[in-house]
């Protein structure tokens, strides 16, 4: 568990941080997300030191991380930034290997994580004598992921880390890192400044502007109970029903159905958007969904309060 | 084969071999002269002491060199900066004569002074050069290797100084052919070197003396040159 509690930074390197108090929880997903200059990079960058508070403390499981050497707690902690910072004097197996051998692992023991973690990451194992110059921009930050939880860390810190890429590969990166989330049940720790890809990714959200936290919840709550107008600004204002379908899933609001048999079925976990378009596409009302007998999706479905 | 190493090691081996039997070569060119081939030091000897001053004075300048810029380009010692980099560009300014001609009173005369005069005026190069490099490190590289805990000398070791290794090396290069070049005045001072048979055929009026000296001092540099150009290639591949 990391908890911010009370933190507070003024001045000197990154934006300020006013009073902000923070619980998140082991194995959760947790997006810092606000625009430019709100202090949510500032607040990502206290957990591994690379700031320190002015005021307050972070802990991680209860244990103040100013009691660990900076250096150690960053061993300990998976960091990818937007800009990736790959080593590029350095093959793509030798850096995603930096940080194992940091910890002094022997070779065959890195060589074999870093095989298993560009399977991960779903890169190609032929690119593994590559340098980083010679990958494009979506591999160098599979690259990047991939080095952040190469010594299977409890924490992994990612600020901007997919903000640098085109939509089409942003949208794959992001869904691998869902994917590879659940299998690890790493804590994450998100900072974005894209209020989509926070409702796509996070199990919760803060929502920080001014250095501050104005809401912290679930997609849905932020999306169906802004706390104020920013926030509702944020989440969308009058395009915010759009973003709800694309949060919510095809088994949330399926509902006890007949339709004809033929017709085109989707999946339980497809989200709401998808399914909206599939309508829209084949003119029709409703959808069977795959693999949940006597259940349709239906518009009145997707017009149906949120469960 | 690399011809940038073998073209003048061969004319190097071409020229001891071929030098002390050149009488009737220079004769023919100067037919004025007594004795037209330099045989006070033997020109094997003259070679090895050469590249031997060479090599001390310009492992040194290396050292101190990198030594000094990986310390300025320290944040906690950022002050220095423009100091070490005004010293290390003015300082190539300063003709080696003038570094050699004020380290007599110093050391006296002979290879001291000389070793000394090299070894100070081949570390601005190196310096200029490592500063430079260093500076031109990613500084995306540097934050990442921060975050993902790097200690400040590791990073320097693992990070900053492979990549600053291209610049760096170039001004080994230029320190090192310089000092090949430069150890020759050395032999104003007393010291023996290749500069010994072109300062004493200046003065005696001797121009075979002078090529024979030139000769050999030209196929050195050039041999240094090629040698420092594979040791480049060498370690800027490392890591791959």
């Amino acid at each position: 568990m990391i908890e911010f509690a009370n933190v507070s930074k003024r001045f000197g390197q990154g934006d300020a941080v006013d009073g902000v108090s923070l619980s998140i929880a082991s194995g959760e997903l947790f997006v810092l997300v606000g625009p430019s200059g709100s202090g949510k990079s500032t607040l990502l960058r206290m957990v591994n030191r690379l700031v320190e508070p002015d005021e307050g403390a972070i802990r991680i499981d209860g244990q103040d991380v100013r009691d660990t050497p900076a250096t150690e707690l960053r061993r300990g902690i998976g960091y990818a930034i937007q800009s990736v910072g790959l080593f590029p004097h350095w093959t793509v197996a030798r850096n995603i290997g930096t940080v194992p051998r940091l910890l002094g692992w022997k070779e065959d023991r890195i060589e074999a994580r870093v095989e298993e973690l560009m399977a991960m990451v779903e890169l190609d194992a032929g690119i593994a004598t590559r340098l980083p110059a010679e990958l494009s921009g979506g591999q160098q930050q599979r690259v990047g992921v991939a080095r952040a939880m190469a010594a299977t860390p409890a924490i992994v810190l990612m600020d901007e880390a997919f903000g640098a890429l085109d939509p089409v590969t942003r949208e794959k990166l992001q869904r691998a890192f869902r994917r590879i989330h659940a299998d690890t049940g790493t804590t994450v720790v998100f900072v974005t400044h894209d209020m989509d890809e926070a409702l796509q990714l996070g199990d919760r959200i803060a929502f920080i502007d001014g250095g501050r936290v104005r809401q912290c919840g679930t997609p849905l709550e932020l999306l169906l109970s802004p706390a104020d107008e920013v926030v509702r600004g944020f989440v969308g204002g009058a395009s915010a029903g759009l973003r709800l379908l694309s949060v919510r899933k095809v088994r949330d609001a399926m509902t006890p159905g007949n339709v004809a048999d033929g017709t085109p079925s989707i999946g339980a976990d497809a989200d709401l958007r998808q399914a909206l378009s599939m309508m829209l596409d084949e003119g029709l009302r409703a959808l069977r969904v795959d693999g949940a007998d006597g259940q349709v999706i239906s518009l009145d479905g997707l017009l149906a309060p949120p469960r | 084969m690399n011809w940038r190493i073998a073209l003048p090691a061969l004319a190097l081996v071409a020229l001891l071999l071929w030098l002390p039997h050149s009488a009737p070569v220079f004769h023919a060119m100067f037919p004025t002269l007594g004795k037209p081939v330099y045989l006070r030091t033997g020109f094997g000897q003259l070679v090895a002491i050469h590249a031997g001053i060479v090599l001390l004075a310009s492992a040194t300048a290396v050292l101190v060199g990198l030594a000094v810029a990986a310390l300025v380009t320290r944040p906690f010692a950022s002050s220095l900066l423009p100091t070490a980099n005004a010293v290390a560009v003015v300082g190539q300014t300063i003709p080696p004569v003038a570094v050699l001609v004020l380290s007599v009173p110093l050391l006296g005369f002979g290879a001291p002074p000389t070793l000394l005069a090299l070894a100070v005026y081949g570390v601005l190069p190196v310096l200029g050069q490592a500063i430079a490099g260093l500076r031109s490190v990613p500084p995306d590289a540097i934050a990442a290797a921060d975050g993902i805990g790097y200690g400040p000398w590791r990073r320097l070791a693992d990070a900053e100084l492979p990549l600053a290794v291209p610049a760096i090396m170039s001004g080994v290069r230029l320190s090192v052919i310089v000092a090949v070049g430069t150890a020759t005045i050395g032999s104003t001072v007393g010291a023996t070197t290749l500069g010994s048979p072109i300062v004493e055929g200046l003065v005696g009026n001797n121009p075979a003396y002078v090529i024979q000296g030139a000769l050999l001092v030209a196929a050195l540099a050039m041999l240094a040159d090629g040698l420092l150009e594979w040791v480049e290639r060498r370690v800027t591949s490392r890591g791959r």
